[in-house]
């Protein structure tokens, strides 16, 4: 379980727009072991996207992206470009949050399984089209729709139909943005038990962005909270349940509706606009323990317990 | 039909007629296809200065007389169908090249070449499956309504005495010898004319919708 798939070390991704560069990724550091599954938690436009997206490379132009990533010991910014391409969708997939858009109209199911294969294998169609066959299956979809069109299935199988094509190429990395949002809970049970089965038997590493602190808890190994292109908070998924130390993950956690919940806690305030976020410590207009100080230094990244990370310069009385 | 002002056949005059018709149509809106499209995929994917530059000469030429400018080249490059038909190109090449460009400004955003790209898609394969394909969708509609266009443009520069010269048998150079004849109540050898300009024109028009049915499939499975 030790050796490391994925690592990024300082990792920035800015958008730049006329109002100046958006802070979208701002400084982040982790590792990914194999078949180890890493839970990214954070508001609405923390930048969770934008860091799945920027692991894979597929970012809109007029982007600058700095730091180091590194996939199996590759530097990916460095990678010329043919070998990033075959990188992408054979080592690392990404299922994207809004299938209903992700499927071209104009190509037929089987269309986009044989491009997708081909594009990496050199196989006949007959043995890609066998393929892809097998993968819709295991998303409960018919080999008789194959010939199909995206705008005849229903979200929910556009969604499935979107995993299978990540998964048709056994990835070891996959990084799952909001896979499961659009489907019924029955469809996302399933879902998590697929990719946990791909977990175990082929050892693929999972990053999963979600806003579902429920599926965190159920699938993850460890969980990384995020917070204005920052991670604020990342260790092991007990842990950080247990005793989350910063003061973003506790109102997140806080924030979870329970049977017993008779009303629902909400974290004051709105998330921080990324062109210019708070100096220091991020979170500090909206928290309630804000000092002096975390308005004027920005909080280490400090190891509180073995391998549980998080930046506040209080950790240690919420230990 | 009865006979033209020189004792022609009206009738074959116009059947003959149809092949330049459908020959200056034929040069001129596929030539204008071949040229603006291609150019219109590469200035939208591409962008930057080789765009805007792209654009202005587009926009220069789309903006001046249709009619004008094909008699002009006309005058320039001498008649004969095969000119008269590059011509009328010339009117055609802007508009495909801006329908093309304003599809792949769209379509390039769109979600499924995001995800085509992430699935490692070769960007050579994006231009040309995923983007080419998805505007190609639009052309047919864009192809007819030139088409229509063109028969009436070529028709338009013989009348004006700038197309194809007589004795060569076109609607437009018959209508412009018979219309002066129409007060004297001779007016079948300039009403015949007009009137096969006028179905082909629609003709055109309606092929147009069908193609834009089929290549679809939304709409091809709306009507089946």
């Amino acid at each position: 379980m030790s050796d490391v798939v994925l690592e990024a070390s300082g990792l920035r991704v800015y958008y730049n727009t006329r109002r100046g560069p958006v802070k979208a990724v701002d400084g982040v550091s982790f590792e990914m072991s194999r078949g180890e599954t890493l839970g990214i938690v954070g508001e609405t436009g923390c930048g969770k996207s934008t860091l799945g997206k920027s692991i894979l490379g597929v970012l809109p132009p007029r982007t600058t992206v700095s730091g180091a990533l590194r996939f199996l010991g590759k530097d990916l910014a460095s990678l010329p470009r043919e070998e990033l391409r075959k990188i992408r969708g054979k080592e690392i997939a990404l299922i994207f949050q809004d299938p209903m858009t992700r499927l071209d109209p104009l190509f037929t199911i089987e269309d986009h399984f044989v491009e997708t294969i081909r594009a990496h294998e050199d196989v006949s169609k007959k043995e890609a089209i066998e393929r892809a066959v097998k993968a819709l299956a295991s998303m409960g979809i018919p080999e008789s729709r194959l010939k199909h069109y995206p705008h005849e299935f229903s979200g929910g199988m556009r969604q499935r139909i979107m995993i299978a094509m990540s998964l048709v190429m056994n990835p070891k990395l996959l990084i799952a943005d909001e896979p499961t949002t659009s489907l019924d809970v029955i469809v996302e049970a399933q879902i998590l038990e697929i990719l946990e089965d791909l977990r175990r038997v082929y050892q693929m590493s999972l990053v999963l962005i979600t806003h579902n602190l429920g599926i965190v808890a159920e699938v993850c190994d460890r969980l990384a909270v995020m917070y204005a292109g920052k991670f604020v908070e990342l260790g092991g998924v007990r842990d950080v349940f247990r005793t989350p130390v910063h003061p973003y993950t506790q109102a997140l956690l806080a924030s979870t509706i329970h049977l017993e919940s008779k009303e629902l806690f909400s974290i004051d305030g709105l998330p921080p606009d990324l062109v210019d976020p708070p100096p220091a410590c991020r979170f500090h207009p909206r928290c309630t323990y804000a000092q002096e100080i975390c308005r004027t230094e920005e909080p280490a990244w400090v190891e509180y317990r073995p391998g549980h990370f998080a930046a506040c310069h209080f950790g240690k009385d919420f230990l | 039909m009865g006979t033209d002002p020189v004792g022609r056949d009206v009738f074959s005059r116009v059947l003959f007629g149809t092949a330049t018709s459908l020959e200056i149509m034929a040069i001129g809106v596929f030539v204008a296809l071949l040229v603006g499209f291609p150019v219109g995929l590469f200035s939208g994917y591409r962008g930057g200065r080789i765009d805007k530059l792209l654009v202005l000469v587009m926009d220069s030429l789309y903006a001046f007389p249709g009619l004008l400018l094909a008699g002009l080249i006309a005058v320039l490059i001498g008649k004969g169908v095969v000119n008269i038909g590059l011509a009328v190109t010339v009117i055609y090449v802007p508009l495909y090249f801006r329908s093309t460009r304003s599809l792949v400004l769209s379509v390039r955003e769109e979600l499924y070449v995001e995800a085509a790209r992430a699935l490692g898609a070769s960007p050579r394969r994006i231009i040309w499956r995923y983007i080419a394909s998805n505007v190609l969708v639009a052309i047919p509609v864009i192809f007819s309504l030139s088409a229509a266009d063109a028969v009436l443009t070529a028709a338009g520069l013989s009348y004006l005495g700038l197309g194809v010269e007589a004795p060569t048998a076109d609607w437009g150079l018959d209508l412009s010898a018979a219309a002066s004849r129409i007060s004297v109540g001779i007016w079948w050898s300039s009403f015949f004319p007009g009137l096969i300009i006028v179905l082909l024109t629609i003709g055109l028009s309606f092929l147009g919708e069908g193609l834009n049915d089929i290549i679809n499939p939304v709409l091809r499975k709306e009507r089946s």
